[in-house]
């Protein structure tokens, strides 16, 4: 007599109790050999702990796969540098065996139950992707101060607005949980654009899916400490939304909400910072008195609102409160980003193609 | 990644509307739609935040005018020409204008898309045209150029994240996927077929066709099927069948009262409709509440007496609530109306239960005293009718003892049993037991202690003697529950040994089982025996407190740990062991096992400690004690039944009278009922 077993394919839609056994996290290393392995321990050490841990050794020269290696994790070296994060996120993608994969960068380091609460979200089944509340890790430089207060800003007031009407503009690239069928369904994260996370949010709600905002799932990503780490950084990302806007504009028009805040998002990423940089200089060369740039930090009131009510919560009043003129430097650095890129994308016809990594 | 300017610019207002409308749009959707996405916390601190941030616009505003009258009035040296709030509300106009103009276009762009597609569509399947949409014509029908604008910016508030909004390209690839999926069922691949439809699900997750069929193919699997059929439920409201699915899913998870608060439901919406009928007392069966399950198919089948699957459900459960005889009309009537095979054997199955029987047996047993019993009997049960069922049995008991030659002993009683309800059962027999005259003597017995003097014992009767004995016991538990009542009281002969037969001891006990489910398996029993030992010599007085913790590990399975006291009033010199005090402390379990062909295994075993205090003295050591008892109930034909029970112990708690106080004991007793025709 024969017994006839079956084994149950392991990436069946989930609907059961999900737990960390469901889990594979994927982090894309080039490099990060400082900081690899607080990703890796923050990830060990979650509640629920991920089945499994691949690093991608993007063909590092500093010994990065070495110090993963000894932390007991899985790492995969693919034959040549993929030239980006979603290359190398991508090329990890087939050694994933379970229905969800999470995307953590090699600097980014997890609350100890970051995966616990990203998990709740896919207890429904339309919800393709989900997101965590993103703080810098460090907070030190004037850049680092300025991301904190933004962060505070975007995730206190912007994205939980979002949440609430279903649209989350984006699942943050450097912490973020998803399904595995459809990350193949989409051809994993793609390079056509300088943004992979904006991308494939985009695509998956031009799939009828949903995305989440989960703001108990807390990372801490290390962010650019110098002015030209974070310049590459947000010519990066600049680039990034103007190609996906590019890439995207018919379907998201089908997108309720989304269409509006990407259409808003576009005005003041384009146009508004074309008047936010060149109309109060020359009111002010007009005008003749420099008292008239006192309107690039005008709306203090109006952002320090969402800012303090995140801080208090936080209970880092102190450090947002010191922090917030930072802030106002670097929006007015990455207006200036955000309309070089328009510029470049529209006007010159240069798109960027290679990814330069920075933080 | 925060594109544009966070803080100033439109994305400020538009956030701050967006936070505004909040209220509005989930309480409309809520209302409107039966679904809640976001939570309202969450919405009151966006409220406050919008509000705070309003606050932070009037003081921009008013900054703002500051600042341009300060920059005329004294940089320029000309006075100021607007007032402040002219500013203020000229910046805010100007922020609110551009917010209407980006949003009307994408707006607008998006209706030209749509149609597009549409027309495309239309284009696409000439012969199957698709109905046009309504929503751009009652806005359209609203009138009024600012009131079309404002309609716009409502809709988009509105329908954001609307399911039945979603992209047409999905909606195609959908259709597509679950015909995909349909053929594979169709094909009867079950595995492939849960991929297809969970693919269908990933593109269209509001798919209720596909949500049940997923479900439906996963119903071996309730911890998952449940939260699809739930889902299904949320789809499609007005479909019984996804409450009875729910219910289905719910009394497979032991979740009772909820499957039946569903199933409940499900026949609300349809009270005549077979399968809600017979689907809230298959509920009930799971449930084990038999007499509603009784009620529920007896109601159905006396208005459709035509269904033979109800006839031999309900025949199962009358077998359940012990009454054979009418379950054997119930088959009768399946079979008459859709012949079948097995309910033929099953027929024959019940039939033999339901028939007049005879059960000879024949016992052993042997002692570390060195009493030997031996006993042949037999009893004859009368056909089941109704609730009630009678008979009568007989047996001859030759007892061998080191202390004298032997007792003979015959015994016979009625038998009765009534159960007028699954939940509620008596057990009643009366009759008498005639005991062989013995030789007079005086003997020496084991004393109490192995260490201690023999005792002398004198025999007194020796001629026949006439004891009349008698038993009834009531048994009660809930529906669904472990929550039980056993209450006992019996007259009877103690027989251990020839010395206890000829002294005509004779005891009369009152015992009571109290078993409380506490929390989840685990279930409390109180036991208590009051009994009285009479013989011509001497009356005593026995009692026994009991308490059991079980722990239901299955449905047939259970492990236990258990404590009794025994008390006697005073020591015996009738021949049996009787210490002041008794404790025993021992670890216990209990299981079940049925095989495919109906062989029943029953196993219920102990092992502990146990300590004895002799009358007014001290307890001694703790030493081992152990107790086993097993039992094979193997069917060999219709109305055939081999039994054979083992016993053996090194207790003092479980026997009805030990002879000393190291007594063991070892037992084996074989039976078969045979049914007549």
């Amino acid at each position: 007599m024969t017994v006839r077993t079956i084994q149950p394919s392991i990436e069946r839609p989930l609907h059961r109790p999900l737990s960390g056994s469901d889990v594979t996290v994927i982090v894309p290393a080039y490099n990060e050999a400082e900081s690899i392995a607080s990703t890796i321990e923050s990830l060990q050490t979650q509640t629920r702990a991920p089945r499994e841990i691949i690093v991608v050794d993007d063909c590092s020269s500093d010994g990065t796969g070495n110090v993963a290696r000894a932390l007991g994790v899985t790492v995969i070296r693919p034959p040549q540098n993929t030239g980006s994060k979603a290359g190398a996120q991508t090329f990890a993608l087939r050694h994933v065996h379970t229905a969800l994969t999470v995307a953590v960068d090699a600097d980014t380091v997890l609350q100890h139950d970051a995966l616990e609460r990203l998990l709740s979200a896919f207890e429904k089944p339309a919800v393709a992707a989900a997101c965590g509340f993103v703080l810098p890790q460090r907070v030190k430089s004037l850049w680092e101060r300025g991301r904190y207060v933004e962060y505070l800003f975007a995730f206190t007031y912007y994205k939980q607005v979002q949440e609430c009407y279903g649209r989350p503009l984006i699942s943050s690239g450097c912490f973020s949980m998803y399904r595995t069928a459809l990350l193949r369904v989409h051809g994993g994260w793609s390079n056509r654009t300088m943004a992979e996370d904006m991308d494939l949010t985009w695509s998956l709600y031009q799939g009828g899916n949903e995305v989440r905002f989960v703001p108990e799932a807390v990372c801490y990503p290390i962010e650019p400490r110098t002015f030209k780490l974070m310049g590459q950084q947000l010519r990066r990302w600049s680039h990034g939304f103007i190609q996906n806007v590019r890439l995207h504009w018919r379907g998201l028009l089908s997108v309720p909400y989304l269409r509006s805040a990407v259409a808003v998002a576009f005005w003041d990423a384009t146009i508004a910072a074309a008047l936010y940089l060149v109309l109060l200089p020359i009111l002010a060369v007009v005008l003749r008195t420099p008292w008239v740039l006192l309107g690039y930090v005008i709306d203090a009131p109006a952002v320090l609102v969402p800012v303090v009510v995140g801080a208090v919560r936080r209970r880092e009043l102190g450090r947002a409160l010191a922090s917030v003129p930072a802030f106002f430097v670097l929006r007015t650095v990455n207006a200036v980003y955000f309309l070089r890129a328009a510029g470049a994308e529209f006007v010159l016809g240069r798109t960027l193609h290679v990814y330069e990594k920075g933080h | 990644m925060t594109p544009g300017i966070p803080g100033t610019g439109i994305g400020g207002l538009f956030y701050m509307f967006s936070a505004a409308a909040l209220p509005l749009r989930e309480g409309y959707r809520r209302v409107w739609k039966g679904v809640a996405t976001a939570r309202w916390r969450v919405i009151a601190l966006q409220q406050l935040l919008a509000a705070g941030i309003l606050g932070g616009m009037w003081t921009t505003g008013w900054l703002l005018g500051v600042l341009v009258g300060t920059a005329r009035t004294h940089i320029l040296a000309g006075p100021a020409t607007v007032s402040h709030n002219v500013w203020r509300t000229a910046t805010f106009a100007i922020s609110l204008a551009t917010l209407i103009a980006v949003v009307c276009t994408v707006e607008l762009m998006g209706l030209w898309v749509r149609r597009r597609a549409r027309r495309a569509a239309q284009l696409e399947s000439a012969t199957q045209p698709t109905p046009i949409e309504q929503a751009p014509r009652r806005i359209a029908a609203a009138g009024g150029r600012g009131r079309w604008l404002f309609l716009l910016l409502a809709a988009e508030l509105f329908s954001a994240a609307d399911p039945s909004q979603t992209v047409s390209q999905a909606k195609s690839s959908a259709a597509i996927s679950l015909a995909r999926a349909e053929s594979i069922y169709d094909s009867g691949d079950a595995e492939a077929a849960i991929d297809a439809y969970a693919a269908v699900l990933a593109t269209d997750p509001q798919n209720s066709r596909a949500t049940y069929r997923l479900a439906d193919l996963q119903r071996h699997k309730p911890a998952r099927a449940l939260p699809l059929f739930r889902r299904y439920v949320a789809l499609e409201p007005k479909d019984l069948w996804g409450y009875l699915a729910v219910a289905d899913m719910l009394s497979r998870l032991g979740q009772s009262d909820e499957a039946l608060r569903w199933s409940a439901m499900a026949l609300r919406l349809g009270p005549t409709e077979r399968d809600a009928v017979i689907g809230e007392a298959r509920v009930l069966v799971r449930a084990r509440r038999t007499d509603r399950a009784l009620v529920a198919y007896r109601g159905w089948l006396a208005t459709h007496p035509k269904d033979a699957e109800a006839w031999q459900e309900l025949s199962r459960e009358l077998v359940r609530a012990g009454r054979p005889g009418e379950a054997v009309d119930a088959l009768q009537r399946s079979q008459a109306l859709a012949p079948d095979p097995k309910i033929a054997q099953r027929l024959a199955v019940v039939r033999g239960m339901a028939a007049p029987a005879f059960t000879p047996l024949v016992a052993g047993s042997h002692d570390s005293d060195g009493n030997t019993i031996w006993r042949f009997g037999g009893a004859l049960e009368l056909g089941a009718a109704g609730p009630a069922r009678f008979g009568v049995e007989g047996s001859r008991t030759h007892v061998v003892g080191d202390t004298l030659p032997s007792a003979d002993l015959d015994a016979v009683a009625l038998r009765g049993t009534w159960q007028p309800v699954a939940r509620f059962k008596i057990d009643a027999a009366a009759g008498a037991t005639r005991i062989e005259p013995i030789e007079t003597s005086t003997v020496t017995t084991p004393g109490p202690s192995p260490k201690g003097p023999p005792s002398q014992v004198s025999i007194r009767r020796t001629s026949a003697a006439m004891i009349p004995t008698g038993q009834v016991r009531a048994r009660w538990h809930a529906p669904a529950s472990r929550l039980g009542l056993d209450l006992r009281a019996d007259r009877a002969l103690v027989d251990a040994s020839p010395l206890l037969v000829a002294n005509h001891v004779i005891r009369t006990q009152v015992s009571g089982l109290l078993a409380v489910p506490v929390a989840g398996p685990l279930t409390l029993r109180a036991i208590g025996k009051v009994a009285t030992l009479s013989d011509s010599l001497e009356t005593n007085h026995k009692t026994q407190a009991s308490g059991v913790a079980a722990f239901a590990v299955a449905p047939a399975a259970e492990l236990s740990v258990q404590f009794h006291q025994i008390h006697y009033d005073h020591p015996s010199i009738s021949g049996y062991f009787a210490p002041w005090q008794l404790q025993v402390a021992e670890a216990g379990t209990y299981f079940e096992i049925e095989t495919p062909g109906s062989v029943v295994i029953a196993v219920d075993g102990g092992a502990g400690v146990q300590r004895v205090a002799q009358q007014r003295g001290q307890f001694g050591p703790w030493t081992a004690a152990f107790r086993l008892y097993a039992m094979l109930d193997a069917p060999l034909a219709p109305g055939r039944n081999f039994r054979l029970e083992l016993e053996s112990e090194d207790s003092q708690v479980a026997t009805t009278a030990a002879t000393s106080g190291q007594w063991r004991y070892g037992s084996v007793i074989a039976s078969l009922r045979w049914a007549l025709p």
